[in-house]
């Protein structure tokens, strides 16, 4: 699904997948906008602070401070609830800092716990899911992080301390992509471009870089002017938002 | 009618007695009496201050989820400190922290930025402001007792000068009311009851004990709609609702503290009710409890309400059910 420059968000609403997720103040309860803005689908109450979320078209995933992911349909309803804890996940605090849904919601991928920190994916077989990678982390990050399948849901970037983690389902095997260039606590954005690529922008400092992944390869890496403070990708294309202009990539120009 | 006994709801107990008053009305009120020795290690163990100047408590005070308006509960305390550093509430790590970013995208922030630091015995302490900013010099895995964990800077005597603070039991799920860890907090202020009254499938009568004749309504089975305020103290101390007690015809029927709400798969279950905490209260922010059976005659319903330092309000209401 494309997305337009409105789609950066706003301060208390979650706006994904064409989805608006009013937050409240307590940030422990969201309320679904209905499709004509006038109402509301649903609300829901989390007996934790939500840290993180993520949204497709038909289902929902809400990240808390208690280290429990919650996945709902398009309703609102619970389908799961996933406890990393209850399968083993040994972390000394729980909590979670990153998620990432495939399009289809065949995979699910969690950024959990401190001391130390995993990336974990679930995926979805005959209507259940279960856990089919756990990579455990030298270091750990105390935020929300940015994480993404790609749009055609057989591979996942996230942002760790480690560096950028790649994951492809096809092999079922994940690998650290330019640790030295990618760990550590700087900020990253990352999103689903074209079909199996990644679009990435990095904030260190005063510095803005942007970066293409593809099968699990860095395509492409350069500095952005010191404004650029958002991504936007599309099926052809992305933008980079900036102070002053914004910048539209689309395959290997940009005007 | 108690709330069900909680594991970690005995650990908050023996903190509680510790740090209330012995000779309070409030500790009258309670069943048990714990060693002083056990609540000793209690304080060890937890080892969390809440600070008792410039706090107002809202656990389980009714809000207003705008824009949708349903009423949801408050969990935490306001603190509005004489500088506008946040201290930390015991040692600990820091275990969340939300804001000050750099790029913008992605999960947005509610209203405000968060800091949660996580504490011995699997508490939290979870701090939040609008303009809350982490401290660069906190070392993340080593946080002391009262080290500054960031900042707030909004001017004086906006809303940016507050802090919100909760304290969570992830150990025994649950969100336990800052007042317990607040033991120098001093609230002579009782609370309100604003309004009492008895609802039954959009009927609605609500209690005027001082009129001279009864009031009068059909059998049937009621639920009890109140609303209550709990006015601040000097220097702006509101202890907080924390006892509800219902005595209808000499009989007890409702005792619940606002002492934890539990973290359940749909929400927080305060007062020992089930979730979401929308369920408590209405959209004209009474709170809702438990339903009773009328039946007809002369009844009479007392209701008194305690903030956490023991300050009481009480209504006697006498009607007639036909």
């Amino acid at each position: 699904m494309g997305k337009t420059a409105t789609n950066l968000p706003r301060e208390g609403v979650f706006e994904e997948a064409g989805r608006s997720f009013h937050i409240r103040p307590d940030q422990q309860g969201i309320a679904e906008r209905d499709e004509e803005g006038s109402g509301f689908r649903w609300e829901r109450e989390f007996g934790s602070l939500i840290t993180t979320a993520a949204a497709t078209q038909n289902l929902s995933a809400w990240g808390l401070l208690d280290g429990r992911v919650f996945l709902l349909d398009r309703a609102g309803a619970v389908l799961r609830i996933f406890d990393p804890r209850q399968e083993g996940i040994d972390s000394a605090h729980a909590c979670v800092y990153a998620l990432a849904l495939s399009e289809q919601g065949e995979s699910l991928a969690v950024l959990f716990g401190i001391l130390p920190q995993y990336v974990l994916v679930y995926e979805r077989k005959s209507g259940f899911y279960s856990l089919s990678y756990t990579r455990k982390l030298q270091g750990d990050l105390r935020s929300a992080q940015s994480a993404a399948f790609a749009r055609n849901g057989r591979s996942l970037l996230v942002k760790t301390a480690d560096g950028l983690v790649f994951f492809d389902r096809d092999r079922g095997k994940g690998a650290l992509l330019h640790p030295g260039r990618f760990a550590g606590d700087g900020e990253m954005l990352i999103e689903g471009f074209g079909d199996d690529s990644f679009a990435l922008l990095k904030a260190s400092a005063d510095q803005r870089y942007v970066g293409l992944v593809r099968h699990g390869a860095l395509e492409a890496y350069f500095p952005l002017p010191k404004d650029s403070f958002g991504l936007i990708a599309g099926e052809d294309s992305f933008i980079i938002r900036g102070g002053e202009r914004d910048l539209i990539f689309t395959r290997g120009e940009y005007e | 009618m108690g709330r069900p006994r909680q594991p970690g709801a005995v650990l908050v107990f023996l903190v509680f007695f510790l740090i209330f008053p012995l000779n309070s009305p409030l500790f009258q009120a309670q069943n048990a009496s714990p060693a002083r020795e056990e609540a000793s290690m209690a304080e060890k163990a937890i080892s969390i201050f809440v600070p008792a100047a410039g706090i107002s408590v809202d656990f389980g005070v009714p809000k207003r989820f705008t824009p949708s308006g349903s009423p949801y509960l408050g969990s935490g305390a306001q603190i509005q400190p004489r500088t506008p550093e946040v201290p930390a509430a015991g040692e600990g790590i820091v275990l969340f922290s939300q804001g000050g970013s750099l790029l913008s995208s992605g999960f947005p922030r509610s209203r405000d930025n968060f800091i949660a630091l996580a504490h011995d015995g699997g508490f939290v302490s979870l701090y939040s402001s609008p303009s809350l900013a982490l401290s660069a010099r906190l070392k993340k895995n080593g946080v002391a007792r009262d080290e500054i964990v960031g900042t707030i800077e909004g001017a004086r005597g906006g809303q940016e000068d507050n802090y919100y603070l909760r304290v969570i039991d992830n150990s025994s799920k649950l969100v336990v009311n800052p007042a317990l860890f607040s033991p120098g907090m001093i609230d002579r202020a009782a609370p309100r009851i604003e309004e009492v009254s008895l609802i039954k499938e959009g009927f609605r009568l609500k209690a005027e004990p001082e009129r001279r004749i009864l009031q009068r309504l059909a059998q049937g089975d009621y639920k009890l709609a109140i609303r209550l305020n709990d006015p601040s103290y000097a220097g702006g101390v509101v202890s907080g609702l924390f006892r509800i007690k219902v005595v209808l015809d000499g009989q007890v029927a409702a005792d619940r503290k606002l002492d934890s709400a539990r973290n359940l798969d749909e929400g927080l279950g305060f007062l020992g009710f089930s979730a979401p905490s929308s369920l408590l209260a209405d959209r004209d922010m009474r709170f809702l409890l438990d339903g009773h059976f009328l039946a007809r005659g002369n009844h009479s319903l007392e209701l008194t309400v305690y903030d956490f330092n023991g300050n009481a309000g009480t209504l006697v209401w006498r009607f007639i059910v036909e």
